[in-house]
């Protein structure tokens, strides 16, 4: 999606506005990965992933007609998947619209077990296990900034939080990082120094 | 040692193997089609009267319109008019465009935040009064937990009736302390107006709309509690806490009313079609007074339900406890 300019997206996002199933696939194709990826870095457990993912197009489709065609539609769709992430535990619709849902739909077989909750903490993804620890609203920065690859204004656009907040969290998480991978390297080192 | 470029690398390394399952495309595809088949229903849907809650702040007084007085529930302490507005609106595409108008924003916002929403469709029939485009909508924070929501209405009520679970098939959902629909419209808030009306213009007339910052001090509580029964009928009864002379007006057109009596108190019931608040573009509720010494409260029984039939909703006003 990065590499999709919103001039090229906006004649579909009309369409699909409209109703027009071939818009909406078209659309889907654009911008599944971001928000299956964004979210699954953003939730802590990877079982509700698929649950997430459908609240955020659902909001997406109410919200499509009052998007502003004249403000960038990453950061636009950021702030629906951030909302939804966040608001995902205390959702009372949740229930509803799962029952609804899986009276309409055939199961569906998650990617990932409801008892991975982080990432393999050695290896190839310690960092990310670290930040799956972090703290929801300091998660959302890093991944918005070192997977997103985000400016600290379109952080903030997303989060509806002043650039200056967006700024703090950014360095308070990355201050809790530092804690958690010292934190390892200590417990590490000693039980280095007993096996010795 | 925390890095950077190592942290990106891994984020870009894991979002490869983050798939979604097969089966994805297709269920969020029929999500889609399932969203424009009710935005279609419901621009088809007739007739188009409906009901808007005029700003429920104490001591409203409409004005600027002709009216007359529907019905009225009232004690020592307050008094309840439903007034019928001689503006209507026939105009079945401005209805229907409302509902989703207040959908796209509620999608919006995040749980425990509102804002007020000017409708330029409302503004266009109350050209007199144009405080009548203005509704909020709100994502109140739910209590799913049935002991701590009992524990915060027996901290605001001394005495309170719930419908018992056993004897009514019902089941608890959650519980806020909102109206079941809209909300309180602040004097504060109503200042908005006309910056919200300007920015609509250069809109090209969209509804636009802000997030309150507070809850409007003075606000009355509501505590609505939600149940669900065995078919999934949504239900709720909420419990309007009033403890100054108050007068609340609200206004309506098309209302069907009819005089009940629940447990010895006189009580309403009312079957409001369409209801721009809901999907179903229907609102049915029964409502009475109960007085006590300090304070009064006015329940409110109802549900938005197409399937959910009258008496079944007489019955559990019956068995509240």
């Amino acid at each position: 999606m990065d590499r999709v300019r919103d001039d090229e997206l906006h004649p579909w996002l009309r369409l699909m506005v409209q109703g027009n199933t071939a818009a909406f696939q078209e659309i889907y194709s654009r911008i599944n990965d971001h928000i299956y990826r964004t979210v699954y870095f953003l939730s802590p457990n990877k079982g509700e992933v698929e649950d997430i993912v459908s609240e955020v197009y659902i909001a997406l489709f109410q919200a499509l007609p009052s998007y502003d065609f004249n403000k960038p539609f990453r950061t636009w769709l950021n702030g629906i998947i951030v909302r939804q992430t966040s608001n995902w535990k205390r959702k009372l619709w949740r229930k509803v619209r799962l029952n609804a849902r899986y009276q309409l739909m055939p199961p569906l077989q998650s990617p990932k077990q409801p008892e991975e909750q982080v990432f393999e903490t050695e290896g190839q993804y310690e960092m990310l296990a670290h930040v799956d620890r972090l703290p929801l609203k300091l998660r959302q920065v890093i991944v918005l900034r070192y997977y997103q690859d985000c400016s600290y204004e379109e952080i903030a656009a997303s989060l509806n939080i002043p650039v200056g907040t967006a700024k703090s969290r950014h360095h308070l998480a990355i201050k809790r990082l530092r804690e958690f991978i010292d934190t390892d390297t200590f417990h590490a080192d000693r039980e280095a120094s007993v096996r010795v | 040692m925390f890095n950077s470029n190592q942290l990106t690398k891994q984020f870009q390394a894991k979002a490869k193997e983050i798939q979604p399952p097969s089966g994805h495309e297709v269920s969020i595809r029929e999500l889609y089609e399932a969203h424009q088949k009710r935005r279609k229903r419901s621009v088809h849907m007739k007739p188009i009267l409906f009901k808007v809650v005029l700003g429920l702040a104490l001591f409203v007084v409409i004005a600027g319109f002709n009216r007359y007085i529907w019905f009225q529930i009232s004690d020592h302490r307050m008094s309840l008019q439903y007034v019928q507005m001689t503006t209507r609106m026939n105009d079945e595409e401005s209805s229907s465009k409302i509902h989703l108008d207040l959908k796209a924003v509620e999608a919006e916002l995040g749980v425990g935040e509102s804002a007020i929403v000017y409708l330029p469709e409302l503004a266009k029939l109350y050209a007199m009064d144009k405080k009548q485009a203005l509704v909020v909508v709100s994502n109140p924070s739910i209590i799913t937990d049935f002991s701590k929501w009992e524990k915060i209405l027996s901290q605001n009520m001394v005495k309170y009736k719930l419908p018992p679970t056993s004897s009514t098939g019902l089941f608890f959902v959650g519980g806020k302390e909102d109206p079941p629909f809209g909300g309180f419209i602040s004097l504060e808030s109503r200042k908005l107006l006309p910056e919200l009306e300007k920015e609509s213009e250069k809109m090209n007339r969209k509804a636009v709309w802000r997030k309150l910052v507070d809850k409007p001090a003075n606000q009355p509580r509501i505590f609505t509690t939600t149940y669900h029964n065995e078919q999934q009928d949504e239900i709720y009864v909420s419990m309007q806490f009033i403890d100054q002379e108050t007068d609340f007006k609200i206004a309506t057109s098309n209302l069907e009313n009819e005089e009940i009596n629940i447990n010895g108190v006189k009580a309403h019931y009312f079957n409001t079609q369409p209801f721009f608040f809901s999907d179903s573009n229907r609102v049915q509720e029964i409502q009475w007074l109960e007085t006590f010494e300090d304070y009064t409260l006015m329940y409110s029984i109802g549900s938005i339900s197409p399937t959910l039939t009258k008496e079944e909703l007489l019955r559990i006003a019956h068995q509240l406890k």
